[in-house]
């Protein structure tokens, strides 16, 4: 049996105070004269016997009915034993750590929460602690022991992740050896638990409105499972955020040359003003003034402001309301020099026009961005290493027998991060390919050069090299002809090769490789105007463009698409998203990663084992340090817990009658009325007994709702009157007084002698 | 005929003591209290008490024959020859305990040491009457007031005055005080003791035992209110004794049957003491009206020295 509350316990203590009158009475306090206390001294009994409570039915009905108020007002319960079977419970106290817990004093709020269902939880009651939000963190498994568990709720954080639910309950059902049954799947898992067993999960969390995902209208709870809703959001008002920013992460100009696009989010009811800025480098470049709309997303653009050379650490930011951390974005731009485009020619044509890097160069020189600088047209006689080494991508034509020394050369290249690209021609030295550089690629020249006229067909349209040319009214790629190609093979156990065009017959066209960090396209035609009419098309040029920014990412021209992920690293990461930390692996064992707050990680929660990957928990700037140098890796907040507003109750309540199971009887059987859930909510875990008339979802489960309060109070009123009763015949029978508080009865009959007086 | 004045019940209404407290005069209820007292005795059918009878005494030869008492010698074998009043004037001596438990009473009675004033007043003027000298001696530990017995005008005066204005005596030992007066009285009398008697019997009986070695005829009227014999109390109270101020907590209603049984055999004790030494004793309450107390006296004072009883024979009441 336990209590609601205990504190009116200590109304028991009063007991001690009848009883305390009662003998203190007996000492007599009363003086009376008496003529001579000679014979008074003679008798010894009298004395021993006051200090008794003589009439005990009475002191006992007294007793009980004080024990029955007291005990009433504690209002005890326990919890139900059903057909008498086992009493075992388990919890989980399923605690919300989500983003939008951060609003306000929600997440201190659900920790109290938390510890009042512990400390009401029943005496041998199993419980666990989950905290969920995107991510699950068992922090404390199902066990007895009650210290661990508090210990594991003050040890919750929240974090800056959005919220799911549905992954935070199949987490707490996991814990207490269920499954769940699925709308679309099997019955729910039987429970091996004891019969009679009782098992709960306290949901405590803001019930962020939108954040109810579809996949928790696929959950149900199993029989015996009971969903006790915990609402801890009592906050009025709303949010507004930076939802999203997206810009170029690689330029090469000084001035940020296209327009870095902010979203801006306001998530409540009323109209505002703010102003958003621009910083690059802790420098304020530029600001805006916006109006925004009530519960409406607006745009803010920025464009024209400088960059430094390298990483700049580039943060947009609104003025910051109760939740500041979603009031500012990060992002990383890396300004880099443009480095040159080696092309190596390996063809044995007499006349430069023949030459494939004749039409390449050409192609690469429309675009005012590649100066002649950049494009470096050597033989492979006359190519240096150090110029490899410090191309951004190299183009190899008919490339001869390369011999091991080039092979590892553009090994390290492309693991490095280089793009390479690969045209294979009549001239290409078949068996030192497949030995070399085909191996390594997983790609091999079968049968050697075809000559068989050919198309271009079933090109990946959706690959960004090809993106520009979807539209065939605007850029048919199969009009170029063919007279002769390079058969691919590709070796199947390799992975990461995608073929993105073919010829007709079927042969591959257009292979993309990834090694390392680097790309390497494979193409089985040469790019000169010998063996085909490519080189004479007007795609050629842009399907050039399109491959370097493929393999290469930083330079992009007109035809490349900004924010690129297959090509280029995004400027910034969201929370819990895993970020490749791709090198050498003769650089991974060099690699250390700093926290925004400037911890070093270990492998461990955000830094894989290996130091290979990177999950970010926090936001703002990480540091990954290199061989090569610092590079910034900008991290926010994850999409989707601005709004941090809390669904209403009608709502709530029908997403957990979904649920199915115990959840719903709950949330019918106490609900009243559509009152939102921020209200106060002291009153979450009042006693079943007297739902809540404030709209609130109480908290009911098996365990109170047996109290006895009711039937200890009848039971206090029929012990009063009962004492009135019996004190009434005290009051007349001297055998019965007690606690006698009046005056004393003294028998005056006038005898008329002595004798008749003592009969 | 004489009969015992125990047997003698006539009810004198005026003679209730909360009757007499209306009196203020001592005199003049001493004298209302006798004057009816005796008119009442002479309208009693069960008139045969002379109170000319004083006494009797042994036959010596030559003794007047008509005196012979010849029931007595027909009874016992013993002559006895009575003497009336006039062949003697009996000394009295009013014994008068003023200690502070005389003070005590349970309303509506009246004080111990009222009641014994209107008995003493009352037996000082009956003796008065009878042309006995009367004497009072107040006491608590030792004598407070001594007047010798004189029979003289203004001596009833001289009594009643000093039973009016009797001081407030302290602690008793009355055994104390009556050997003290067994030294001041010499000469043979009757004394009448008027107390409470709150004194163990074993230190009463020397004391006793010592006056009736000297001759003199005892009455002991022991006075009490009626609460001290029944106790009727109910409440809790801490019983302060009024001499000492001794404190005893008592819960009565679990000790009332102990403490009557206690009172009972106290009295029972003081009763056969007095009688073991031929004193007249009688137990008097402060509500009994005086008349009882009246008929003690007279009847004592009627009976001769030298009484079957003085000797040890039981006195049998005969007509």
């Amino acid at each position: 049996m336990s209590f609601l509350s205990p504190w009116f316990l200590l109304g028991a203590l009063a007991l001690i105070v009848p009883i305390l009158i009662h003998l203190r009475q007996r000492e007599p306090q009363s003086r009376l004269p008496f003529a001579s206390v000679l014979l008074l001294r003679r008798l010894p009994e009298p004395v021993q016997r006051r200090r008794r409570v003589h009439h005990w039915i009475l002191f006992l009905v007294r007793s009980l009915a004080v024990l029955a108020l007291v005990l009433a007002f504690a209002r005890p319960y326990w919890r139900g034993q059903g057909d008498g079977g086992s009493s075992e419970t388990a919890m989980v106290l399923l605690v919300d750590t989500s983003f939008s817990m951060r609003y306000g004093a929600r997440f201190s709020r659900a920790q109290e929460k938390a510890e009042e269902v512990l400390a009401r939880a029943p005496a041998g009651a199993r419980v666990g602690v989950v905290g969920f939000s995107t991510a699950i963190r068992v922090q404390a498994p199902l066990s007895s022991d009650r210290e661990k568990a508090r210990a594991a709720v003050r040890a919750l954080r929240p974090t800056f992740r959005a919220t799911d639910y549905a992954r935070g309950i199949r987490a707490a059902l996991a814990l207490l050896g269920h499954s769940d049954g699925t709308a679309s799947g099997g019955p729910p898992a039987i429970s091996a638990s004891p019969k009679g067993a009782e098992k709960l999960i306290y949901l405590i969390s803001d019930f962020q409105r939108s954040e109810w995902r579809t996949e928790v209208f696929d959950l149900r709870l199993p029989r015996g499972v009971r969903l006790v809703p915990v609402p801890v959001a009592s906050e009025e008002g709303g949010n507004r955020a930076i939802l999203d920013v997206r810009a170029l992460s690689r330029v090469v100009q000084p001035r940020y040359p296209e327009r870095l696009s902010v979203r801006v989010g306001n998530f409540q009811d009323a109209r505002m003003r703010a102003t958003v800025r621009l910083f690059v480098n802790d420098r304020l470049v530029q600001e805006q003034a916006v109006a925004l709309e009530p519960d409406a997303i607006t745009m803010v653009e920025f464009t024209d402001f400088p960059l430094d050379p390298g990483f700049n650490r580039v943060r947009v930011e609104l003025d910051p309301d109760r939740l500041p951390e979603d009031d500012r974005f990060v992002l990383v731009i890396r300004r880099q020099m443009p480095k040159p485009i080696l092309v190596l020619d390996g063809s044995s044509a007499r006349t430069p026009s023949e030459r494939a890097s004749f039409y390449v160069q050409n192609a690469l020189l429309a675009d005012e961005t590649f100066g002649p600088d950049r494009v470096l047209v050597r033989t492979f006689a006359e190519a240096r290493a150090e110029e490899i080494a410090d191309a951004e991508a190299l183009l190899l034509v008919d490339p001869p027998s390369l011999g091991p020394t080039w092979d590892a050369a553009l090994r390290e290249f492309v693991t490095r991060g280089g793009g390479l690209i690969l045209a294979l021609g009549s001239q290409t030295d078949v068996r030192a390919f497949n030995a070399g550089l085909g191996s390594w690629l997983g790609v091999r020249i079968e049968g050697g050069y075809s000559e068989t006229p050919s198309l271009l067909t079933a090109i990946e349209t959706d690959h960004p090299i090809f993106r520009p040319f979807a539209d065939p009214r605007r850029a048919n790629l199969s009009r170029a002809r063919f007279y002769g190609y390079t058969r691919l093979a590709l070796e199947p156990a390799e992975g990461a090769a995608l073929v993105l065009a073919r010829f007709h017959d079927g042969w591959p066209a257009l292979v993309e490789i990834a090694r390392g960090r680097g790309k390497v396209l494979v193409l089985a035609f040469g790019l000169d105007a010998r063996r085909s009419t490519l080189p004479l098309t007007p795609l050629y040029a842009p399907l050039v463009h399109q491959m370097l920014a493929s393999v290469g990412g930083a330079a992009q021209g007109p035809y490349t698409v900004s924010g690129s992920r297959g090509g280029s690293p995004p400027s910034a990461f969201r929370v819990g998203e895993t970020v490749a930390l791709q090198g050498a692996e003769s650089e991974m064992p060099g690699i250390v990663v700093y926290a925004p707050d400037g911890e070093r990680l270990q492998p461990g929660e955000e830094l894989s084992e290996k130091g290979q990957y990177l999950t970010p928990e926090r936001v703002g700037f990480y540091r990954v340090r290199r061989m090569s140098g610092d590079e910034p890796i900008a991290v926010n907040v994850e999409a989707g817990g601005s709004d941090v507003r809390p669904m209403e109750e009608a709502e709530l309540a029908r997403v957990l009658a979904s649920l199915g199971g115990d959840a719903a009887s709950d949330v019918s059987a106490s609900k009243q009325g559509g009152a939102v859930l921020s209200v106060s909510d002291e009153h979450a875990l009042e006693s079943p007994l007297r739902p809540s008339d404030r709209g609130e979802i109480a908290i009911s489960s098996a365990s109170e709702e047996r109290a006895a309060w009711r039937t200890l109070l009848v039971a206090a009123l029929l012990l009063l009157l009962s004492e009135i009763v019996l004190a009434e015949r005290a009051r007349g029978d001297p055998a019965w007084r007690f606690l006698s508080g009046g005056p004393g009865r003294r028998r005056r009959r006038g005898a008329s002698s002595l004798r008749e007086v003592e009969k | 005929m004489n009969r015992s004045a125990k047997e003698v019940r006539p009810t004198f209404r005026f003679l209730r003591p909360e009757v007499l407290a209306k009196i203020s005069s001592l005199e003049l209820l001493a004298r209302t209290v006798v004057e009816g007292f005796l008119a009442g005795l002479h309208r009693s059918p069960y008139v045969g008490f002379s109170t000319d009878f004083a006494e009797y005494r042994p036959y010596l030869p030559g003794d007047d024959l008509r005196y012979l008492d010849w029931k007595v010698l027909a009874r016992t074998d013993r002559a006895y020859i009575k003497k009336f009043r006039g062949d003697t004037n009996t000394r009295l001596y009013l014994l008068v305990d003023v200690s502070a438990s005389m003070a005590y009473r349970l309303p509506p009675a009246i004080e111990k040491r009222e009641y014994a004033c209107y008995l003493a007043a009352s037996l000082a003027y009956l003796a008065t009457r009878q042309n006995d000298a009367v004497g009072l001696m107040a006491f608590d530990r030792a004598i407070r007031e001594y007047i010798p017995a004189r029979w003289r005008p203004g001596q009833l005066h001289l009594i009643l005055s000093a039973l009016e204005r009797l001081p407030s005596g302290g602690t008793s030992a009355i055994a104390e005080a009556l050997q003290r007066i067994a030294e001041r009285v010499r000469r043979r009398g009757m004394l009448v003791l008027l107390s409470d008697l709150y004194e163990p019997p074993e230190t009463l009986g020397p004391a006793l035992r010592r006056l009736r070695s000297q001759g003199q005829d005892l009455i002991v009227f022991h006075i009490l209110d009626e609460s001290e014999v029944t106790f009727p109390f109910s409440e809790s109270a801490r019983f302060v004794d009024m001499e000492t101020g001794e404190e005893v907590p008592v819960a009565p209603e679990a000790f009332r049957a102990s403490y009557r049984e206690a009172m009972r055999r106290h009295l029972d004790e003081i009763e056969r003491l007095c009688q073991a030494h031929g004193i007249d004793y009688q137990q008097l309450l402060t509500t009994q009206p005086l008349d009882w107390a009246l008929y003690a006296y007279l009847g004592r004072r009627a009976r001769p020295r030298g009484t079957p009883r003085d000797l040890g024979i039981a006195w049998e009441s005969h007509t």
